[in-house]
């Protein structure tokens, strides 16, 4: 009875695999706890440790859930999917609502951090000082020490290195070897004199100058740091020391570096020429193995000099003594547009265009809209409007504007105080009957214009025009357009500092896009023009690789595969390698089509031709492709098919138009629909080509975030085209039917 | 009559126009690839061509063609000071100006015997070896001889030569493959056969895994209802349409976020740039797959089923049998696709070692100093081989048909 039992439950358990599935669920239990909690304590990335957890667990309620286990087929694909196609959208849309951009890439402590501890700037306003260093004797006599040491051993190093022939080398290893050997240096005296007691004298540039007057020069005011008394505080603190006093606080210290100010009491010492001090505080800086402080020397007046070369010292110029509470505003802010510095200027966190901003007087940032009356353009009808120059057509309406006092005219149409009613005040501040009034004014000077461009090319006008409206390539028609009531944005902000930050500016960039006419024109100008190419290319390379795929497909073909094989060939070699070569053979000057057909044809440098030969090249990559799907599909069909056909005496070519074309068509329509879209961003085909006219909008959006540095703004850009294309995608593909014969089960 | 033509004899004529058509097309569509092969058999090859020597002296096409647009521009400046109101002398004062200008720097063609020497001497030289010959030469001839010539071989603004004309066939550029050497440039060895390797292991690593991912997938796509099926597939195909250009940089943080917890699959590595490459091609060829499916009838499984088969056993005793042509297409697509991408190769990978195929060749032909086009054309050739390979492997496998399989 028992043993029955056992061997049922064993039964049941091989049955439902229970051993392997709980093996499975405990390691991917493990794995998911494991991982995540490595995630949340290594990396400290919580939200990705959260993630991972989530969908581990999920994982294994797919496992566990017999409803949910047809899930797991789909798994795999749907993780790669999501990771690898769907993470990049996410990012990109979530971008979108930012200010992404260069210099707006870090968080917001990030660029508060870079600000406290950002670059340090040659003051230029206050000459820099210089100092003299002198140190106790003994670290010096071990500085020099170290100094001569530095040069033997590399001495026979190099004897080595050439006997053992590796003459190559030889340099790198030198450079290799002083460095480190004179890092080392440093920190073993350098470090050392700081901290015990060293005399540093600063003079003023203006004190040592080789031209001053002798009774000057006995004036000449010091600040000194006396070691013992100001060691106490972050800062080393400096006082005002006269000249005379000088001789007494060196005492038996000796001189490292160049002597600044010439002493006959000083010259009398042993003075080591230290060629490494003026790049050894740089280095240190730059190694970031040690978080070196170079030398914070404080004056009376408070501002703070730091070591910057070796006998230089600098100002440091944005110094931030004070965050407030909630880390927005500072104390301080130093820098003036042309690189000198003042204190005073508080800086601010502005989250609207993400970055530290000083502003005028102080204020608090603010952000706001303002009305503008936008003087007339120039519009001009060419009839060559691609190869036009504008500059003659409008110089000759400009002396003919200037000539009728048609600026006076239009002057007279609005109110003496025009600019005092709207500058200045934010357009929730106007009045409707302010704006009423302006918009009235700006129809009578519309009028105005109207005449203006009626009557300027009267009876006697015409033939000036013709001569004057002649360009280089042909005759344009300058008019001038009309007066229009804009929106302009202003801000109090004066100046902002350098590494702004991430904010979330909401629908801003779409904002931005949509009313700006410039953004939406060339945008549906690509649009179309791209729809027109994807289509094309799709639409052309299909009928070819189905034509050519029909044919190979003709039962009683000789030579069947040597065609395959050789139809295969432009998918064979990479495509952007194929690009570059068309690019090549394209070239109006030197092009091998041209030499060929002895023509001068601008294949790329035309904007029609350079668009058509974007197709071709296009549908030449690509038939192949086709080619292959469609001999797989063509074989799908039931040969049975083509013998009934025949039997009841249709054609071959009624064979193919009724029963081939529709049901390859129907495999395939998917894939049509996948590969308009991989057209639509055939990146790599418009950017190695490089055609006139030719830009896509992929292109385009490449060029506004790597060009224009516009990240965000690309961004939403790219939002924009997925929602104006993606539904129309949708649509053709309920409409083409794939769904309706689907062999499902329940 | 229909006897006749069955006849083995009249097949060759019945199937001749047919033959003589595909020649044809061939021939005109794989022009540029005859060309691209017959580059690579010149060792110093412009980029521009080959077949007329216009790299040569002896083309007076070139200096006949700058003549002409000369005249044209003369036109138009003729036209525009008439419409300015120039008078007839300060017109030709004009033109005059120009065309002295431009006639200087425009090559004429040389005198036969010139012609004739460098015809003789110019092939088969390297640029200095030629110079130097050029000058004892020169020494033979009249002064104002050598002057013509100089001037007409030199850019007389930097002394360049005017025209190339080194032009040695050998099968130098397709040994290239394998030593990774370049005469011309002694001291470097280029590790191509690294390159050709690293794009062989992504595309093989992509188009087996994707198969795999692919055909599992579009198993349960096309046989089961569940929830999110169909909104799932219009995504999938309507992601296609998001700009490549977003998705770069997007991927590129991925990749180094993974690569900070899981350093192989990081950025710079073949298996981070496969995986991108996987998450990518995934879409279209699930509706391949699917596709396919969808043909096979229902009957086939149903007696499975029945007989108690799980879901796994069906995809894997009934299914995959029947698969094979959709499997061999997925591997040659995606092999395909992952081997000659060129994009995402050259924003994700760094490294000259881990450089794929393409990103490595379009070096050649984008360097600035000179143009390795001969190199180019050899190895994009050689490059070639392994997808003619594994097309010729496994166009049997598509053609084999899956109707008679499933007939049967």
């Amino acid at each position: 009875m028992m043993k029955k039992k056992i061997e049922n439950l064993l039964q049941r358990l091989h049955d439902q695999n229970l051993i392997v599935k709980t093996i499975v669920i405990i390691t991917l239990l493990f794995i998911a706890v494991f991982s995540s909690l490595i995630l949340f304590l290594y990396f400290n990335a919580w939200i990705s440790a959260l993630l991972l957890l989530v969908a581990l667990l999920l994982v294994i309620l797919l496992i566990l859930v017999k409803k949910l286990r047809i899930y797991t087929y789909i798994l795999p694909a749907a993780f790669l999917l999501l990771l690898f196609s769907g993470f990049p959208i996410v990012y990109t849309v979530m971008i979108s609502f930012s200010n992404f951009k260069v210099g707006h890439i870090i968080s917001h402590d990030d660029a508060l951090k870079n600000l406290l501890t950002s670059q340090w700037h040659v003051d230029k306003r206050h000459k820099p000082f210089y100092a003299e260093v002198y140190a106790p004797g003994s670290i010096v006599a071990q500085y020099s020490e170290l100094y001569e040491k530095r040069v033997s051993p590399l001495d026979d190093q190099l004897d080595a290195i050439i006997d053992a022939d590796l003459s190559e080398r030889i340099e790198d290893i030198v450079w290799d070897r002083r460095d480190r050997v004179e890092l080392s240096i440093i920190r073993n005296t350098f470090e050392q004199s700081v901290l015990e007691d060293m005399v540093i004298i600063l003079y003023s540039e203006s004190h040592i100058a080789a031209n001053i007057s002798e009774k000057k020069k006995k004036r000449v005011v010091v600040y000194s740091y006396i070691p013992g008394v100001d060691a106490a505080g972050d800062t080393l603190k400096c006082h005002k020391t006269s000249l005379s006093k000088i001789n007494s606080l060196i005492g038996d210290r000796i001189c490292i570096g160049d002597l600044i100010y010439e002493r006959p009491s000083v010259e009398q010492f042993d003075r080591i020429e230290l060629t490494l001090l003026p790049h050894f505080a740089e280095r240190l800086r730059a190694t970031g193995e040690n978080e070196y402080d170079p030398l914070p020397l404080e004056f009376p007046n408070g501002t703070i000099y730091r070591l910057d070369y070796g006998t230089r010292f600098l100002v440091k110029l944005p110094f931030y003594r004070r965050v407030d509470g909630r880390g927005n505003i500072l104390e301080k802010m130093v820098v003036n547009d042309d690189g000198t510095y003042h204190y005073g200027r508080i800086i601010q966190a502005d989250n609207y265009l993400g970055s530290y901003v000083t502003t005028k007087n102080d204020e608090t940032p603010r952000h706001w809209q303002e009305y503008r009356i936008k003087t007339p353009d120039y519009i001009v009808f060419p009839w060559f409007w691609w190869a036009y120059h504008k500059s003659h057509a409008i110089a000759y309406l400009d002396t003919n504007r200037s000539r009728t006092g048609l600026n006076q005219k239009i002057r007279e149409c609005f109110p003496a105080n025009i600019k005092d009613i709207i500058t200045g005040r934010p357009i929730d501040d106007v009045s409707k009957i302010e704006i009423r009034q302006l918009q009235h004014s700006i129809k009578k000077a519309n009028k105005v214009i109207r005449d203006f461009n009626k009557t300027r090319y009267g009876k006697n006008g015409i033939k000036q025009y013709f001569v004057s409206g002649f360009g280089e390539w042909g005759l344009g028609f300058p008019k001038l357009g009309q007066i229009k009531l804009v929106k302009i944005d202003k801000s109090n902000v004066k100046r902002s500092l350098a590494p702004g930050y991430r904010v979330f500016t909401g629908i801003r960039g779409y904002k931005k896009i949509v009313l700006s006419r410039k953004m939406t024109e060339s945008f549906f100008r690509l649009l179309i023009w791209t729809v027109i190419f994807a289509t094309l290319t799709v639409a052309l390379s299909f009928m070819a690789g189905l034509g050519l795929a029909s044919i190979l497909n003709k039962p009683g073909l000789h030579a069947k595969n040597f065609y395959r094989s050789i139809f295969i060939l432009p998918y064979a070699i990479p495509a952007a390698l194929l690009i570059m070569m068309w690019a090549a053979f394209l070239n109006k000057d030197f092009g091998v089509i041209n030499n060929l057909i002895n023509l001068d044809i601008p294949w790329i440098s035309n904007i029609y031709l350079s668009k058509m030969s974007a197709v071709v090249i296009n549908i030449w990559l690509s038939f192949p492709y086709f080619m292959i799907i469609c001999l797989g599909s063509l074989q799908s069909i039931n040969p049975e098919l083509y013998d009934v056909s025949s039997v009841d005496g249709a054609s071959s070519s009624q064979q193919f138009w009724r029963i081939t074309l529709p049901l390859v068509l129907r495999n395939t329509a998917p894939l049509l629909i996948g590969y308009f879209g991989f057209t639509f961003n055939n990146f790599t085909l418009i950017y190695l080509l490089p055609g006139k006219g030719t830009g896509i909008l992929v292109t385009f959006i490449y060029s506004l975030a790597f060009y224009g540095k516009e990240y965000g703004l690309a961004a939403s850009l790219g939002v924009i085209t997925f929602f104006v294309i993606g539904p129309f995608l949708a649509l053709q593909f309920v409409l083409s039917g794939v769904l309706k014969g689907e062999v499902l089960r329940e | 009559m229909k006897n006749t033509f069955n006849n083995a004899r009249w097949q060759i004529f019945k199937w001749l126009p047919w033959h003589v058509m595909l020649v044809a097309v061939a021939l005109v569509v794989l022009m540029p690839i005859i060309y691209l092969f017959a580059a690579g058999f010149r060792t110093n090859q412009a980029i521009y061509g080959p077949f007329l020597d216009t790299n040569t002296w002896s083309d007076s096409r070139i200096a006949n063609k700058q003549r002409s647009r000369i005249s044209r521009k003369r036109l138009f400046l003729r036209i525009r000071c008439i419409l300015a109101g120039y008078s007839e002398d300060e017109i030709s004062d004009k033109s005059s100006e120009i065309d002295k200008k431009r006639l200087a720097s425009i090559p004429t063609e040389l005198t036969k015997s010139a012609k004739r020497w460098i015809r003789h001497n110019g092939k088969d030289k390297y640029r200095d070896d030629f110079l130097q010959q050029y000058q004892q030469w020169k020494l033979t001839r009249s002064v104002s001889e050598g002057k013509m010539m100089d001037s007409q071989l030199f850019d007389p603004y930097d002394n360049s030569l005017l025209y190339r004309f080194e032009i040695r066939s050998s099968f130098q550029n397709y040994f290239f493959f394998f030593t990774g050497k370049i005469t011309r440039v002694p001291n470097i060895t280029y590790p191509i056969f690294r390159w050709f390797l690293n794009s062989l292991f992504i595309a093989a690593f992509v188009s087996l895994v994707q198969t795999a991912v692919v055909t599992l997938a579009a198993y349960v796509i096309s046989r089961f209802r569940y929830f999110g099926r169909r909104a799932g597939m219009l995504i999938i195909l309507t992601l296609q349409i998001f700009p490549s250009a977003m998705s770069m940089v997007a991927l590129f943080l991925l990749l180094t976020w993974i690569g900070k917890v899981i350093p192989p699959l990081g950025i710079d590595t073949k298996i981070g740039l496969s995986l991108v490459y996987l998450g990518i091609g995934i879409p279209l060829n699930i509706w391949i797959a699917k596709g396919y499916f969808d043909t096979i009838p229902r009957s086939i499984e149903e007696s499975a089923i029945i007989d108690g088969a799980t879901n796994w056993q069906v995809f894997i005793h009934i299914f995959l049998p029947l698969l094979r042509p959709v499997i061999s297409v997925l591997i040659i697509l995606s092999f395909v696709a992952a081997y000659n991408e060129f994009l995402f190769a050259l924003v994700l990978i760094t490294r000259e070692d881990n450089f794929t195929l393409p990103v490595a060749l379009s070096g050649f032909m984008w360097n600035n100093e000179e143009h390795f086009f001969g190199i180019f054309a050899a190895a994009s050739c050689i490059g070639s081989i392994p997808i003619v390979v594994l097309w010729l492997l496994l166009q049997k496998q598509i053609i084999a048909g899956l109707t008679r399989g499933a007939i049967q």
